[in-house]
This record gives C-alpha cells, structure tokens and sequence, in this order.
C-alpha cells in the first residue's frame, strides 16, 4: 500500500543527488572539513612561563624592583639573584610604585615571563634560608629532598617554577605543569592559552561547537539546502507533471508529504556529512568524544524541515522557486526580530532583577539582585528603591554587604561587568554607607533614613525606581583578584584568588568630613595604606578557583580550592587564621563550587557533580548526594535552629535537606520552580526570592505566605510580559533550538551566561530544551496540515 | 449492468462551471450538461476546437477536478476513484518528466506509483520501451529526449500496468509527419490488444483516420457523437453533396459554363481546371455535365466529393461561431 508513496521518497532523494549543487555543496565541505582537520590542541609538558601566566603585572613589577633594591621578601630576593644582572640593574633602576612609568622602557607581560623563565633553569635558586615554606610545601618537599644535582632538567624547572609561585604567589597564576596551544598541523598558533583542558572543554563544548553548528552549518547549509531543494516542489506541481501524477491511484496529501520529506532526505545526508566530519575532527584533533555533536544532525534537519514548511506550502501556492526562497528568508528574518526583540529584554527584565541574597540590616531587609543593585523595598510605591547610588545599568556585581553594627555602616564592593560578561571592570575601593542610628525607620518597609540618605522622598513612582536611597563613600582599596566579601564574627575578611585577607581597621582612617564638599565634590575617604592585611599562614596558598563559606560561629572558614576542603580558623588573638585540617575530594579541582556550613555539617557543591556532606565532627566524608534531575546548585543557606541546609536550584526548585538523614524534601511554595535565593529566618519562616524580583515571606511549616513584596510592573517590564515574550512563544522560533543545541552538547539544561563556569551562585538561563521543538513541531504540523488541504480542494 | 457490461466511459449531464476571483467572482461554464457514452474496446475521439472543454471534460474523469454536477463513471466506477484510477492509462497534454530522470528511471518511477510489482515492472519496462521504438535510449534523460521520443514514453508508462481504458490528450500535438504516425500505429496497436482509447484531438485527420467514433464538443456542448460516417450523415443538411469535375478549357467557355451553374473554379497545372458544382440530385449531376459537354469541353475527371470530418467539424463549429449560440463568451480564457 505505502509502495508508491515509498518510489516518491526515493524519486526525491534522486531528484536532489541529481542536483549539481549538492555535488558541490559536498565539494566544499569536503574541503572545509579537510581544511579543519590539522587544527588540534599542542600540549607539553612544561612549566616554562608565558605572558598568560602573569596575573598582576604592575604588582608583580613592584615587587621584582623591589627586590632588585633589596627590599621586600626573601623569596623574591632569591629570585633577583638568579637574574641576570643588566636585568636587576635596570629593576634597581625603576620607581618602586610605578615600575612602568614614563621615564623607564616599558615592560611587557611577555617579558616579564621572559625574564622568569631564564630562572628556570638555575640550580641554585632553592636554598632553605630563601624559601623556608617549601618544606611545607607537599608538592614541593619530594623535590627540594634531593639534591639539585641529581634533579633532571625538567624536574628543575618544575621546582624552580613552583618556587617562583611561592615569591610571587598573587602575582602569578598557579602552575598546570603542561602548556596548550591551538595548532594547526602540530604548528602552535600565538601564545600558550591560559586555560586549563576543563575549561577548554566547557569552552569548546559550550561555545566553539555551538557556534560552529549554529552559524557554520546551522544557517549555511539549512540556507543552501533551501535554495536547492526550493524547486522540487514547485517542479512536481506544474501542469506537466503534476496531471500525470494525479492521474495516479495516491492520494494528494500523501504525494506531498512524501515529496517533503524525500527533500529532507537530501539534506539528511549533507548534514550528517558535516557533522560526522565535525565529530571526527574535534574527537580526534582535540580528545572531545562528544556524541551530542552526533545528536545535533537530527536537530539542524529539523531546523530545516521548519524553513522547507514554509518554502514547500508557497510552493504549492505560487509555484515558483524563487519566490519559496524569498518567502524563507522574510520568515527567517521575521523569527529573527521577534527573537532578538525578546533576547534583548531578557537579561533586563528577567535576568538582572533577580534577587540572589537577601540581607537583614536591623530591621530592613535589602536585597542584592543578579544585576547587581542593592535594593530596599519603597512600601509608598511598591517598588524595589536602589539603596545605593551606583549606577551599573542592569550589569554589575555586588560583594557584601556586611553591616557593622558598631559604626553603622554597610560596607560592600560594587563592579561592573563587561558586556560579555567574562570580565570584571572591578572597582579599587571599598564602598561605605554610613546609616545614622539616632534617625533609623521604625518600620520594616518604610523609606529608611540616613546621613547619607538624599533629603527628598520621591515623588513619583519612576523616582523611586531611581532614585537611590543612600549616598555611597569611597573607602579604602580592595585587594586585587577579590572574589568574596565576608563577614566572620566583628572581622570583615575579603577573600582573594590567592590569599585570604582582613580588614585592619586600625589603618583604616576614614575622613570625618566626608560630608563637606570640596568645590562641590566629595572628596574620596582617603585609609591608611593597605588596610587588608593579609590572614593566613605565609605558607598558605589558595588557587584560582577558590569558594569559601563562613561557619555560624563566625570562627571558621571553610574554603575548597583545588579538591580540597580546607577548615580555617580565626584566632582572635592573633588576627589570623590557623589551618585547622583539610580533605580531599575527588574532582579535577577547577570546578565551581559553593560551600555552606553549620555547627555539624559543611556542604560542598561542585559544577557536574554530586553534593559532597562533610561531618565536622569526625572531619570525614558524611555523605554525597544528587539532586533530582541533576540540577545544579544556585544557592546553598544553613537553617538557623536545624542542622538542615535549603537549597536552590539553578531550575529554580527549593529543597530542604536533612544533613544528617540525607533527606531532601521539596519546600512547598505556591510558585513552583521560579526561586531564586532565600534567607531563613528561623527554622520555619524564610524570605524568598520569586522570579523575576518578587520576595515573599512565607511560613514554610504553615504554608503561609506573610509579606508578598511584588514590585509594580514597569513600561518595560509591561511590554517584555504582555506582547514581546507572548509573540515569541506563539512565534514559531527556528532559532531557539540552539538551546536544545546547547542541551545536546554540554548536557546540561542551564545555561550561564559567562564564558566559564567560575560561580554556580551566577544566574543561568534555563535552557527551553522541549518547548521550541513543541512549538515549532506544531508549527510544521499546521504548515503541512494547510498544504494538504490546499492541495485536496485546489483545482488544478 | 456489471462492472465488465458497463460502458468504458458514462457521463450523464455533466456540468462543470470555473469560478475566479476572490471578491467579485466571475464564473465560466466549461461543461453544459454534456452526455457521452464510450464503449468498450474501441478508440474514441473527442474533437473540439480550444476552449471546447475537451481537457475540462477528461480532468473530470481523471478525478483532477470535481464537476459542478451530473454523473461520471469510467468503467463502472465513479470518475475520479482510487479504482477507477488503477484502471485508466493517461497520456497528458505537454507532457513532462522531471530532469533527473532517464527513460527507464521514469517508467520505473510512474509503474511504482500505479502499484505495478517490482519484478513485473522490469519486464514490462523492458518490454514498451522496445514497443514504443526507445531500445537502446532508455538510459538517457529525458530531457535530452525529442518531443515524439517523450509522447512515444508518455504512451509506455500509461501502458505499464495494462490499463483497460487509456486516455490521451492531444498525443500528436507538436509532432512530425513520422512521429504522427508512430502514435497512430501504437494506438492501432492498442485496439487491437482490446483496450479503450479515449482521444482528445484537434487534429481532425487523425481521428478520422484512427477513430472508431467521434463526438465533437464545442463550448461546453456535444454537437454530436457517431463514427465519421454517421456525422456526416447526421449533419448531411449542412453539407451538400458536391461534384468534382477537372476539365481543360478557355476562359470564354469557362465564362459561359458559370452562366449556367454555380461553380467554384480552381487552376491546375497544364492549363487544366478543377471547378466544384453543388449538386443534391442525380438529375442535376446529369444537367451539369450535359452543359460541360454542350460547351466541348473535355472532362479529364469526375468525382463525387462526400464532405470530410474536417468539413463537418467546420460546419459545426462555424454554426456554434453563430450568435444564437447561448455560450458566455468569455469562457475560452477559461477552458482549454
């Protein structure tokens, strides 16, 4: 019975394989395939240092010049000493604060690594007078037992490179011990990068392969597909050929449907051809067997079964190749708008406004959204008011902020973002809101007072979007490379990528006047030099990738870095912190984590992998658990007055775990999976964040929702809810597969929206995995559908 | 009536009316209540002249159109059935085949589509490509084919499942001399295997010279139906007997023989004469040629003309030209 229809599907495919374009399309992705082949990855061994490896130039210059003068640390003097002397008698010659300034030769990254690397190969850098925390060291110790003479040359060089690391251990970023170059044909191209193979992978998998898939072949050969296979149904509908087919015994919407897809046949095979190529390549070339590279050739034929919808449906109509090709690109072109009009509004409307932490300021509550605004809620308006007069259009970060109760202060750091969102324009000094005690609100939600308060109490609803409540002082300087701001008991501590640091607030002067203006300014709180002093143990050092949380007790710190769970303690008496223990995890050790502690229990969670219960009793592993459908964590808070955890997902789901059981149940909520963040503040009631910017405060034992703090709508937000975001989703939306893309590459079903994973606690993306195939399924459907009777009551 | 007694083609009051437009809808009447009967086992020709409605008429047998009204079954199923489909063989008016097909990928292609058996397909395949003279080119494309090596194809893949009733719009449009006559001989060839064939011509001395019968539709009407003879005489009131006389004479005598009886004259070569004199009765033939004779002109030859299909198709045609005839007039645009 299916025989006829089966000879059309196959005639289709002949059609198409007789098409010189398609000779020619496999031609030219023969050669770009062949062309693609040689590049590869160029891995060595090797601890040699690249321009890359510098992670603070302008301080590690200072710090050589220092050296060069003798002055400084001894690690460094041992340093200068290897170097040749032309080298440290131009050193000597610097400004020791601004080695790089007009007067002297500048001095590049890569000559800096330069000039490191000829101490590479010194055998008498290691002595135990310059460099006495090397025997700390455990993977130093095995190196510095032998004696020098009998280490081979790249031993040396790994000592004396990790040597280098302990002079300049925030100067420099932590040695991987192997270089990866891109190459083509075993070539290296440009620099070393400065990427471990984890991240390169995240990259790959993430980026290179989605755009490659989604521009490359997604647009181009969906497009040339198109023009190719434009005329088939045009060409089988002409009076000619069409008679003779429908003196036939098949039926019209058979003819037709296998006529499309014996189109799609055609294009079938290109792309399996590309994509296979593809597969290979980045298998075989960069060591990434990724079979969802495979998986995305029956998505691209679907991207191009949509575009050959409409194409074949005017077809029919017209009758005319060229007009199903222009027919294609206007309803291309249209899904394009209608999907850049909602990904522009996105990040702003659904993405910035999120509230990621909740803060209690004495009886205020202040929110710090995922655009980095730190905001308290204007009852008179039902808005969220910025607290704080900084300006970050919707795309910065917020560190803190720590209340100190003895001055009255919110003390935080705010950073902008770059628009891509890797990297951080990071502002050098600390911002300070002085709150006055004698003038405080007396309700939770009316407009707070302040010092620093601006005078006026807005007059309008758009002003009390804008207008902030507080002024904001400059403090002193940060500690570069700050990843965390924290609050341990009195102590504020700041959390760097390779040390941890404190405030010392016996240096920190700040001005008395900061109210008078001079010649109209505000002139900046001018500390004491260097007020963070550094906290841990000289022969302590962190990595790159370093989370840390901060016990109840405000005693102890926990920090993982490089799989290992690190348990600091504060000693009051010494303002330091003493390394309590540390235990290793599985894992390669670059992976975002999140920590969370209470009096029993630390909590570590790690991108892609499995929560990981520590007893802090018996410091051993308690337990290690997954959340249901491998979600990733976005938030992990202790419960106050249990020894249970609540955890947010980044699909937005609630749970509350049972340390000690393992248990996690799902906290009952009436909206679903849209949280995201939440502050307990007891063991039944907590605030929580609702997507987009909504905080309720919701009684979890009773289910009953105490405050809804629901901002009013703006224009815009008006606009991206009620006709951007419902034309999209009624829009059929070819383009928004490359989420499903994503799904199929990286395998997971959010998306961040940096390059690299380095904080879990940044908001992704959920990923729309099934709702765009829904959509687009349906749109195919009813395409066809009309085709069919189309072409059932048309009288040719 | 069973199915094998009925007729190969009945059709009862058939009507079919063209509507265009989307607002103010024109309607054309391309069929007006046509009547036609097509037996088994013989080769019938529908003559009319562009815009008659001869192409309408098999569209609505082949089940491409629907009718505004009446009845249509082909042999003994309604037109337009799946079953009356497996059963009818169509040659279609410009024929085409798609470019990436070679003759014999073409026959494969077209005998899959009327379920013929993959194994009989190949012998029957093998078989009309040598009937219909393409041995030896079935390998090329199509398109490199002439216009009479793709009629003589259109014929083999309307033969390719043995159908009883085939059905061929205009199949010497175009063609030579000598591809003329080469569909004649394959629809010779097909009456004699006891096949039905449904001819839809413009070309009069064809159908004359291969039809059984012949009905002449003209703007949507039978004008008449019977075998060339039989029109002839149906429509004898029309066109008078004639008389053929070549004669070799002056034009003083050829002056004095029109003063005797109408006449249309013609010159031949060597000075000979052909005139052309109506005649009804033997008596008025005896009259005519007694003046030729009384005059002293030599008759070289004498015939008495029967009026042709051609001259009957004319005639009908020319009355239905007339403005009597209750046709809407823009209807050509619509059927052809």
């Amino acid at each position: 019975m299916m025989r006829p229809y089966l000879a059309i599907l196959v005639d289709s495919y002949w059609e198409a394989v007789g098409n010189r374009v398609l000779w020619a399309l496999l031609v030219c992705w023969s050669i770009v395939i062949v062309s693609l082949a040689p590049f590869g990855l160029v891995i060595e061994q090797s601890f040699e240092l690249s321009s890359r490896d510098v992670q603070n130039r302008d301080a590690l210059l200072q710090k050589m010049v220092r050296a060069a003068k003798g002055q400084g640390t001894q690690t460094a003097k041992a340093v200068m000493r290897c170097l040749p002397s032309d080298v440290v008698e131009d050193l000597r010659k610097r400004n020791s604060d601004s080695p790089n300034d007009q007067n002297s030769r500048r001095i590049s990254s890569s000559r800096i690594a330069t000039i490191l690397n000829d101490v590479l190969d010194q055998p008498e850098l290691y002595s135990k007078e310059s460099f006495p925390a090397a025997e700390l060291r455990s993977n130093i110790k095995p190196l510095i037992e032998r004696p020098t003479s009998s280490l081979g040359r790249e031993e040396l060089r790994e000592l004396n490179r990790k040597l280098l690391q302990l002079a300049f251990p925030s100067e420099l970023h932590t040695p991987r011990g192997e270089l990866i170059w891109i190459g083509y044909a075993g070539l290296k191209i440009g620099e070393p990068l400065g990427l471990d193979r984890r991240f390169l992978r995240e990259i790959i998998e993430s980026r290179v392969l989605t755009i490659i898939i989604k521009l490359g072949l997604g647009m181009a050969t969906v497009f040339v597909a198109i023009v190719v296979t434009s005329p088939m149904i045009p060409d089988t509908f002409k009076s000619g050929s069409l008679h003779l087919l429908l003196s036939k015994p098949i039926s019209r919407p058979l003819l037709y449907l296998f006529k499309f897809f014996g189109g799609s046949v055609f294009v079938l095979i290109n792309i399996t051809f590309l994509i296979v190529g593809l597969f290979l390549i980045v298998g075989w070339r960069f060591g990434i067997w990724n079979p969802g590279v495979l998986a995305c050739i029956p998505l691209l034929l679907f991207v191009f079964i949509i575009f050959y919808s409409v194409s074949a449906l005017v077809g029919i109509i017209w009758g005319n190749s060229v007009i199903c090709v222009v027919a294609c690109l206007v309803f291309w072109l249209f899904c394009t708008v209608i999907g850049a009009l909602r990904g522009g509004f996105l990040p702003a409307v659904e993405i910035a406004p999120q509230i990621v932490r909740f803060h209690q300021v004495e009886d205020q509550l202040l929110t710090v959204t995922q655009g980095g605004s730190l905001n308290i809620w204007n009852k008179q308006y039902s808005v969220w008011q910025p607290a704080v007069d900084i300006d970050r259009m919707h795309n910065g970060r917020i560190l803190g902020p720590i209340f100190d109760h003895q001055r009255q202060q919110l003390l935080l750091r705010a950073d902008e973002r770059a628009p891509f969102g890797m990297f951080w324009a990071a502002s050098r000094k600390m911002s300070i809101v002085t709150l006055q005690s004698d003038n405080e609100p007396t309700s939770n939600h009316a407009a707070p007072a302040s010092s620093a308060s601006t005078s006026s109490v807005p007059k309008s609803i758009e002003e009390a979007r804008e207008k902030s409540l507080w002024l904001v002082d400059a403090g002193p300087e940060l500690p570069g490379l700050m990843i965390d701001f924290l609050q341990m008991g009195d102590e504020v501590v700041a959390v760097t990528r390779s040390e941890i640091r404190r405030l010392d607030r016996t240096k920190v002067e700040l001005a008395e006047a900061s109210e008078k203006l001079f010649f109209g300014f505000r002139p900046p709180v001018v500390g004491a030099a260097d007020p963070f002093v550094v906290a841990t143990p000289s022969d302590y050092t962190i990595d790159e990738t370093v989370s840390v949380a901060v016990a109840p007790n405000g005693q102890q710190l926990f920090v993982y870095h490089s799989s290992s769970l690190d348990v600091l303690t504060f000693s009051t008496k010494t303002k330091m912190f003493d390394v309590t223990y540390k235990l290793k995890l599985d894992g390669e050790g670059s992976e975002a984590a999140i920590l969370a502690a209470n009096d029993e229990f630390c909590l570590v969670a790690r991108d892609g992998l499995p929560i990981k219960v520590f007893d802090l009793e018996l410091n051993e592993l308690h337990s290690a658990l997954r959340l249901p459908q491998e979600a990733d964590v976005r938030q992990i808070t202790s419960i106050p007055g249990s020894s249970d955890f609540s955890i947010i997902t980044h699909l937005g789901d609630w749970y509350r775990l049972s340390s000690k059981t393992g248990q996690m149940t799902i906290v009952s909520h009436p909206w679903g999976n849209q949280c995201t963040a939440a502050m307990w503040i007891d063991a039944d009631r907590a605030w929580l964040g609702v997507k987009p910017n909504r905080a309720v405060l919701i009684n979890v034992a009773s289910g009953k929702v105490e405050q809804n703090l629901a901002p009013v709508p703006t224009r815009m937000d008006s606009f991206y809810r009620w006709f951007a975001n419902p034309l999209y989703y009624v829009n059929p939306k070819p383009a928004a597969l490359d989420a499903a893309m994503s799904y199929l590459l990286t395998g997971k079903d959010t998306q961040s929206l940096e390059l690299i994973t380095t904080d879990l606690k940044t908001a992704r993306i959920e990923l729309e995995v099934w709702q765009p195939i829904i959509s687009n399924s349906l749109f195919v459907i009813v395409m066809l559908a009309i085709g069919c009777i189309y072409l059932v009551r048309k009288e040719f | 009536m069973t199915a094998f007694d009925s007729p190969a083609i009945d059709v009862r009051q058939l009507r079919k009316t063209y509507r265009e437009g989307w607002f103010f809808r024109r309607s054309f009447a391309a069929l007006q209540g046509v009547d036609l009967k097509v037996r088994r086992g013989e080769v019938f020709g529908l003559l009319g002249p562009n815009g008659a409605g001869k192409t309408t008429l098999i569209k609505i047998l082949l089940g491409i159109i629907r009718a505004s009204s009446g009845d249509a079954h082909l042999l003994g199923q309604p037109a337009g059935s799946k079953a009356a489909r497996m059963r009818i063989g169509y040659l279609p008016e410009n024929l085409n085949f798609p470019s990436h097909h070679t003759g014999m990928r073409a026959l494969h292609f077209l005998g899959r589509l009327s379920n013929v058996d993959s194994h009989l397909l190949r012998s029957r395949s093998q078989e009309l490509i040598e009937l219909v003279g393409l041995k030896g080119r079935e390998q090329e494309l199509v398109r490199k084919y002439s216009k009479g090596m793709r009629q003589r194809l259109g014929i083999a893949q309307a033969m390719l499942h043995d159908p009883d009733l085939m059905i061929m719009d205009e199949p010497t449009d175009g063609l030579d001399p000598i591809g003329r006559s080469q569909i004649r001989q394959l629809i010779t060839y097909l009456k004699h295997q006891g096949k039905t064939v449904f001819l839809n011509s413009h070309i009069l001395q064809e159908v004359e010279l291969v039809c059984d019968r012949v009905a002449i539709l003209v703007r949507g009407n039978l004008r008449g139906i019977g075998t060339p003879h039989e029109l002839t005489e149906q429509l004898h009131g029309a066109l008078e007997m004639r008389l053929m006389i070549e004669i070799e004479c002056t034009a003083e005598q050829l002056n004095q023989l029109s003063t005797c009886f109408e006449l249309s004259c013609e010159p031949l070569p060597d000075g000979r004469r052909k005139i052309v004199a109506t005649a009804t009765t033997q008596s008025q033939v005896d009259h005519i040629i007694d003046r030729v004779r009384q005059l002293g002109i030599s008759i070289l030859r004498l015939e008495k003309i029967r009026p042709s299909l051609e001259e009957v198709f004319l005639s009908v045609v020319g009355n239905a030209e007339s403005p009597h005839v209750a046709v809407d007039a823009s209807a050509d645009s619509a059927v052809s």
